[in-house]
């Protein structure tokens, strides 16, 4: 939302015609787009710099991905060569989405894009001015990207933009409108992400933005798609059993000079792969000595599945993924392990796969989350150990859970896949396959940990949405209450809420799952307390929950005044008054909740609402009350039931009485009678 | 374990020979203070007689009803056995007393009046319990007639 970036102070402020005005500088058109400019899935849009200098455009980021808020952060401002620079980004409510997003300013390439589609062919520059034009600047640029610490992950030919309209000054263009990699075509991406749905691939590393560099500098160099007529599944089968560079080079013919580079930046081991200090030295023209891939150990025959036959570990793991639903019976018959053991001689690898399958035969073996589906899973796993974890419709890498989810859940994907994947413990499968040990994965594996307890809650304030928000800082809340801002910091929330109950029915809650989640993540303060009660099947309870919630926040966030979110809130808190049992009390707060709501204040309204004394107090008196009543009835009762008795008794007083009467009567009698005959 | 009923019976004889003794020794002095005040015993006797009457019929395990009817029938017997006390002390006397139509109107009217004292006070006394209970059951509801406007109908729920 426009406060988004409020600790940044990046609000733009919106024109007449829809145009915003970021940092009272960069007025940015809606009305304006720029489609040679535009990213797979951010728009690119005019830009006006009130004090003139470069020409600039605007990249409109999709506002339901998480954004690559740290990586803008790092380029903004900074000078580049050959990397298309950042100038500014800002938080606007942007027209043509009809809501809120991130805009992020660059400057603007004046000579266009180097190709507008993979698919285009183009006559190859010759080798000095492909070395003078091409590589030499865009090695600058991988240099300074390695130099910025900023792994970039959108290498390709379609994202090189050419700054000068002679096309002599090439840039690697932006990488920030997406997670990383989500752009790629698989051909760019290392064999491992490749194989990984374009979410699920990670931040990765600068290996991974080396084999990019690698491809991109082959297709420009021979001025066509690398891989030949193989496309897809075929390509990547492909690079499994030849090796990226063979199946990528193909029958391309290149000067020879390139095949080493090209060689070094392709080998499919990221250890082996040229870094960019290799790439300069090369530059510099000192030739390193030729690197030769290992290539994939062949079966003596073929694994046939999904009327494929598949010849090696790896492309087993991508047929058996490819072939879900046919993948149990291979497996569970033993005929993989028998394939591995016979054909491809990998007896480890057959033990490991023989001890699944057994595993998954134990009785109650379902009921521990052992079933066939993750027995595949961790076969794929043992065979392709660097591979994603592949699970039904699922393909990710670890480090890539938190994207993965949040484009299955913005996208309509199958986030159950990637929740069953978590709760059958496969990201722990993966690491345990792992052949080197990352210090980072222990913090990773913590983290898994972590949501896979949130996952087994199904309350707000856990499930999905909290993993959601705890696996992505940068994705926005995804609230439909707050769906026409772009809510990224837990600031934001509360004035977001304050506007939206402008326009939604006051009896609904101002509190779903997402964000409920969004608080439990993203507020520093413990809330579990709040979170518990706002779950409670009380409706009083689950009332002052919500409430105590948006009061802490507003207490420790600001903003001092909310009248809109107040008055919402004021609409709900009727269980909350009616759970006082004294009626004066009730019509006290009744009578004062609306000057509250006035004022604002959530924490005032929850103060008065939540009493501790005039609750004791109401407890006390209404116990006392309960035992007066209590006392009350049974007197009435007794007496109603001794009816008979009381007659009775009262039949004896009476006899009593004109006996004591009598008697006194003669007593009387006699004192008189004698005193009169005394004198 | 014999031994105990045995003694026991033996204790029990000598006190059941007292009882029998001590019976005797009032029969005896009784009769002998009615030969000596036998004007007294006859007049009483005659006059006390709806007293004994009201015993006899009284079903009541109480017996209040004599005690009523006696106390006013005594009432109504004492000017005239002040007169035999203070006159002549003798069986005539008596006589002469207990034949007097005023004199057995005066000792028999004063036992009716205890006899209807005793049959009417009753129903009076049950009247005003009942009016007493009947203001108490009231005063109670009302009590939970403001409990409840004070602090709701679930305040008469005997459980939440």
């Amino acid at each position: 939302m426009a406060e988004g970036g409020g600790a940044q102070n990046q609000t733009a402020v919106a024109g007449a015609d829809g145009a915003v005005v970021l940092r009272e500088r960069y007025t940015v058109f809606p009305g304006r787009p720029l489609p040679d400019l535009n990213s797979p899935n951010a728009l690119a849009y005019a830009v006006e710099d009130r004090r003139g200098g470069r020409p600039l455009f605007a990249l409109a980021l999709p506002p339901d991905l998480p954004v690559r808020l740290s990586t803008i952060q790092t380029m903004r401002g900074q000078q580049f060569n050959s990397v298309l620079a950042v100038i500014d980004y800002g938080f606007a409510y942007w027209t043509p989405f009809g809501r809120e997003t991130v805009l992020v300013l660059f400057e603007r390439p004046s000579g266009g894009r180097l190709i507008n589609s993979l698919d285009e062919t183009f006559q190859p520059l010759s080798d000095p001015d492909y070395q003078k034009i091409i590589v030499k600047p865009l090695v600058q640029g991988v240099e300074e990207l390695r130099g910025k610490g900023i792994v970039h992950r959108a290498i390709r030919p379609t994202n090189i933009f050419f700054m000068d309209a002679d096309r002599t000054r090439p840039v690697i263009g932006e990488c920030i409108s997406t997670p990383p990699g989500f752009d790629q075509p698989p051909m760019y991406e290392p064999l491992e992400s490749a194989m990984a749905l374009p979410e699920g691939r990670g931040p990765g590393t600068f290996a991974d933005d080396m084999f990019s560099f690698g491809v991109t500098l082959l297709h420009i160099l021979i001025g066509r798609r690398p891989g030949g007529q193989l496309r897809g599944r075929e390509l990547l089968r492909a690079r499994i059993a030849n090796g990226s560079f063979a199946a990528l080079t193909g029958d391309a013919r290149f000067p020879i000079a390139m095949i080493e580079v090209l060689r070094g930046l392709l080998i499919d081991d990221q250890h082996l792969r040229w870094d960019a200090e290799g790439m300069k030295l090369w530059v510099a023209g000192r030739r390193l000595s030729p690197i030769l891939a290992k290539p994939e150990k062949r079966a003596q025959r073929a694994f046939r599945i999904g009327g494929m036959e598949v010849m090696s570990r790896r492309d087993l793991a991508l047929a058996l993924a490819d072939n879900w639903d046919q993948a149990a019976q291979p497996v569970m018959d033993g005929q993989v392990e028998v394939w591995l053991r016979r054909a491809l001689d990998e007896k480890e690898a057959a033990e490991a796969v023989a001890e699944q399958v057994r595993q998954a035969s134990f009785p109650g073996a379902s009921a521990n989350g052992v079933t066939t589906d993750s027995v595949i899973a961790r076969i794929c796993l043992r065979l392709d150990p660097h591979g994603p974890i592949r699970y039904k419709s699922a393909r990710f890498l670890p480090e890539a859970l938190g994207a993965t989810l949040a484009v299955a859940s913005t996208r309509q994907k199958d986030v159950r896949a990637i929740v069953e994947c978590i709760l059958r413990e496969l990201p722990e499968a993966w690491f345990e396959v792992q052949t080197s040990f990352d210090p980072a994965y222990v913090s990773m594996l913590s983290q898994i940990k972590q949501m896979r307890g949130f996952l087994r809650l199904a309350q707000p304030g856990f499930g999905v949405e909290r993993c959601l928000y705890e696996l992505n800082e940068t994705l926005p809340c995804l609230s439909p209450l707050v769906a026409d801002g772009y809510v990224l910091e837990i600031e934001d929330l509360l004035p977001a809420l304050d506007n939206a109950a402008k326009r939604v029915d006051a009896k609904s809650w101002p509190a779903d799952r997402h964000i409920v989640a969004f608080v439990a993540a993203r507020f520093r303060f413990d809330v579990d307390k709040q979170i518990a009660a706002l779950n409670s099947p009380q409706a009083d309870t689950s009332a002052l929950g919500l409430l105590s919630l948006l009061a802490v926040l507003q207490w420790k966030l600001g903003p001092e005044a909310l009248p809109g979110l107040s008055g919402w809130i004021g609409s709900l808190v009727a269980p909350i008054i009616n759970s006082y049992h004294n009626r004066d009390v009730r019509k006290r707060l009744e009578k004062e909740v609306p000057k509250l709501v006035r004022k604002g204040s959530l924490p005032d309204l929850y103060n008065t609402l939540d009493d501790v004394e005039e609750r004791q107090k109401d407890l006390d008196g209404f116990a006392w009350a309960k035992a007066e009543f209590a006392g009350a009835e049974q007197e009435i009762l007794d007496m109603e039931a001794d009816s008979a008795q009381r007659e009775t008794n009262a039949q004896r007083l009476g006899q009593q009485s004109a006996a004591v009467v009598s008697v006194m009567i003669g007593l009387i009698t006699v004192c008189v009678f004698l005193a009169m005959q005394v004198w | 374990m014999a031994k105990k009923p045995v003694a026991a019976r033996k204790g029990a004889k000598p006190a059941k020979s007292g009882g029998t003794f001590t019976r005797i020794l009032v029969l005896s002095l009784a009769v002998a203070f009615g030969l000596m005040f036998l004007p007294t015993v006859i007049f009483l006797a005659f006059a006390m007689l709806p007293t004994v009457a009201a015993y006899i019929v009284d079903r009541n395990p109480d017996k209040y009803e004599w005690i009523c009817v006696g106390g006013l029938n005594f009432a109504g017997s004492v000017p005239f056995l002040l007169q035999l006390w203070t006159g002549r002390h003798t069986v005539e006397a008596a006589a002469a007393q207990l034949t007097d139509v005023f004199t057995l109107m005066a000792v028999y009217g004063a036992a009716g009046v205890g006899w209807l004292m005793f049959m009417a006070l009753p129903p009076v006394v049950g009247v005003f319990v009942q009016m007493k209970a009947q203001r108490r059951v009231t005063t109670l509801k009302a009590t939970q007639q403001r409990l409840i406007q004070t602090w709701g109908p679930e305040v008469g729920k005997t459980k939440g």
